[in-house]
């Protein structure tokens, strides 16, 4: 029974949104639908907040057996706490106020907004963006260190990166004209060259890609439904 | 020499590319926008709009990347406007309600729009990494997926969705994505599905993954990474953060090319000096 | 120079992350834990208001919450298939939290299982079946000659039941090298992301910060 009740819930509940598909205009099965999506919709969250225990408690048997570098899981509690009390408090965003203040990203601070506004946009925002920049520099790194045209492959690999990074700024058509070498697209700017780059070959591998990608998708969706995979389980199904 | 070169320390190329982006941004130049196709194309499904239209925008994303697609989010935004469109805004990420906010701020409240009337701001709502319940959800029922916009006022309240089932009931739905949920989901459930004519700005990492779908007019038009925000603003005659940047990007793309360039020069070099 | 507070708060939490392109350290590390710590109390928060609230509480008890209509308690089952999920946290109860699981799970297999087939493979194969000669149009032949092409074999060289050689080698190879452009152009795109999230924060270094630059 411990593994024909959830194998015949997977079952049941997949079934009501592929049965939809096909009778859709039926007001049981698309009520039956509805109500599945939003019970969906609030499961997720109590999976969210599992995850979100998991983090804290795992943070927390840290702080308490003082294991090596616990002073950091007490700013990460800590940020936790005076985030959440906040967020929760004010539902983000009241009435009237104005995160962005300065034309579009920069991020200047408005004198209305709550303690909730503020955290996001003067600690969550400079730290999202600047972490992610991060990898502007490696990548900057890699260029010079790691790609290297030693055959056929990584010769297309480079060729078409260089394109594509010239083709997308205005730098690459000047500097094309510059060099006079109009005359061998044809007197079409070098963007043409870069733009029907990313419209055949790169979209044709692209397709492909996603092809696998559906198809994975497909073939695992039925064996879920079926029962024949049950790695949801978690330890193998049993 | 070439040892050294070849061994140079990486900090020396993160000053490098810091210095020249810092350097372009204290020093710009406004560049010509040249136009990509793709562009045109959202421009121009945008610019069929009529008064009255209803359009469904998506604000998917999040501080992380809003220096690229937050410009194209406010131009695209401001274009609807000017056709005299009428737009549903929400969020499906959890830090897209900021954005979706100074949008309003920015572009709606200075245009006159009124709201309720004009726009409205349906707030976010979770749906699983790939958002797919809420998706699907507001295909066939909109008001169960958002009982009441961000501000709390029920939905049959509000004079905008009167009338508004689902998708159906949409001119075009503008995903402005930089992930999942976003655009791919959007063209899986929503597109295929239920036939909305997306338009969409993503982030130029997760453009190549949407090409198939503009060539299979699955996406109308595609506005890609910060040059599309560019070129987008440039469309519509509005320049902001898009066209600011543009610059700055120009020269680090320069930085990478001749890092490339410089690094394999620098290797086959070293190769021929060691066979010498 | 701004005057600002959490200006300033914003500019030093972006040097303390910067650092890290120096060498990890002591600032680095704690606006990491910072930055964990801020993004999942959000994430929860939003959650909080955005499902329990809005999509259970609100539908189950409108008056409690200012609103018009007549009581759904339909979504308290959701919160009961969410109870089931979190009673993995107590020991001896694992199974149950299965049958929360395999809720979730079902529900999203089944809309994935379609929106696949149709969205990804059904409207694909649309644009990918096209005519390869068009007459008097060299342009379009080539362009769906091509795109077909690097579709069929950027897809052979994922084939692996057959090994790759003789014809069918070639034909991997020519797949191989469609799959390079793409993934060069697929950096050119990531290098172009990145540089503008760089370009954002050096932005608000010199505008809003330090009020060097106007932007």
């Amino acid at each position: 029974m411990q593994r024909q009740i959830p194998m015949f819930i997977v079952f049941v509940s997949g079934l009501t949104m592929i049965v939809d598909y096909f009778f859709p205009r039926v007001p049981y099965i698309q009520g039956a639908r509805e109500i599945f999506l939003n019970w969906g919709r609030i499961a997720l969250t109590f999976a969210m907040i599992l995850g979100i225990m998991n983090l804290l408690m795992s943070n927390l048997r840290k702080v308490a057996l003082r294991k090596a570098g616990w002073i950091y899981n007490v700013i990460l509690l800590g940020s936790f706490a005076l985030t959440f009390y906040f967020a929760v408090q004010y539902k983000m965003v009241p009435s009237g106020n104005t995160f962005i203040t300065h034309k579009g990203t920069d991020m200047g601070s408005s004198g209305t907004m709550s303690f909730a506004s503020k955290i996001f946009l003067d600690v969550y925002t400079p730290l999202s963006g600047t972490i992610f920049s991060l990898v502007a520099f490696f990548i900057a790194s890699a260029a010079f260190r790691a790609f290297r045209a030693k055959n056929i492959e990584a010769i297309l690999l480079l060729s078409s990166a260089i394109v594509v990074m010239l083709g997308s700024i205005p730098f690459g058509d000047s500097l094309f004209a510059w060099l006079g070498l109009e005359h061998i697209l044809g007197h079409r700017n070098f963007s043409w060259l870069s733009t029907q780059i990313q419209q055949i070959p790169m979209s044709a591998a692209q397709r492909a890609i996603n092809f696998g990608v559906a198809f994975g998708m497909v073939f695992m969706s039925i064996k879920i439904l079926t029962g024949i995979d049950r790695s949801y389980f978690g330890g193998g199904g049993e | 020499m070439i040892e050294r070169l070849q061994t140079l320390d990486r900090r020396w190329i993160f000053l490098i590319l810091f210095l020249a982006v810092a350097g372009s941004l204290l020093f710009p130049h406004t560049l010509h926008v040249a136009v990509e196709p793709y562009v045109q194309k959202a421009y121009d499904t945008l610019d069929l709009l009529k008064p009255g239209d209803k359009v469904l925008m998506a604000f998917d994303y999040g501080p992380s990347v809003a220096p690229e697609i937050h410009p194209a989010a406010l131009a695209m935004l401001r274009h609807s406007f000017e056709r005299g469109a009428k737009v549903v805004m929400y969020t499906l990420w959890n830090e897209g309600l900021p954005f979706l906010d100074a949008s309003i701020q920015h572009v709606a409240v200075p245009m006159g729009k009124r709201e309720n009337i004009d726009y409205v701001n349906l707030g976010f709502k979770w749906g699983g990494l790939q958002g797919s319940s809420v998706i699907e959800g507001m295909g066939s029922n909109l008001k169960a997926v958002f009982p009441v916009t961000h501000e709390g006022v029920p939905y049959d309240q509000v004079p905008i969705l009167q009338g508004v089932k689902g998708y159906r009931d949409f001119k075009v739905l503008i995903a402005v994505s930089a992930g999942s949920p976003g655009v791919d989901e959007y063209v899986r459930y929503a597109n295929a599905r239920y036939s909305i004519p997306i338009v969409a700005a993503v982030t130029r990492v997760s453009a190549p993954k949407e090409f198939p779908y503009v060539n299979g007019k699955q996406i109308y038009g595609l506005c890609s990474g910060l040059v599309g925000s560019a070129e987008y603003e440039e469309l519509i005659h509005h320049p902001g953060l898009g066209i600011a940047g543009l610059f700055a990007l120009s020269v680090a793309n320069l930085v990478v090319i001749a890092f490339i360039v410089f690094g394999n020069l620098i290797y086959f070099w070293g190769r021929k000096s060691k066979k010498g | 120079m701004s005057h600002d507070l959490g200006v300033w708060v914003a500019a030093l939490l972006t040097l303390a992350a910067l650092s890290f392109l120096y060498k990890d350290n002591l600032f680095y590390r704690i606006a990491e834990n910072i930055f964990v710590g801020v993004s999942s109390a959000w994430v929860f928060a939003t959650n909080i208001h955005s499902d329990l609230i809005d999509d259970m509480l609100l539908k189950a008890f409108p008056h409690a919450f200012h609103q018009p209509g007549p009581p759904d308690l339909k979504p308290l089952w959701g919160g009961l298939i969410g109870l089931l999920i979190l009673s993995r946290l107590i020991p001896g109860w694992t199974s149950l939290s299965r049958w929360g699981i395999a809720f979730v799970v079902g529900f999203q297999t089944g809309i994935q299982l379609f929106g696949a087939i149709v969205g990804n493979v059904l409207l694909q194969l649309n644009s990918t079946i096209v005519p390869l000669f068009v007459p008097r149009n060299l342009s379009a032949t080539l362009r769906n000659g091509l795109g077909t092409l690097g579709t069929f074999t950027s897809l052979s060289y994922f084939y692996f039941s057959r090994e790759q050689k003789g014809w069918f080698g070639v034909v991997t190879r020519l797949g191989v090298w469609f799959l390079m452009i793409s993934f060069g152009a697929a950096y050119g795109s990531t290098v172009m992301t990145r540089m503008s999230i760089l370009i954002g924060r050096l932005q608000f270094l010199l505008s809003t910060w330090l009020g060097v630059i106007h932007t």
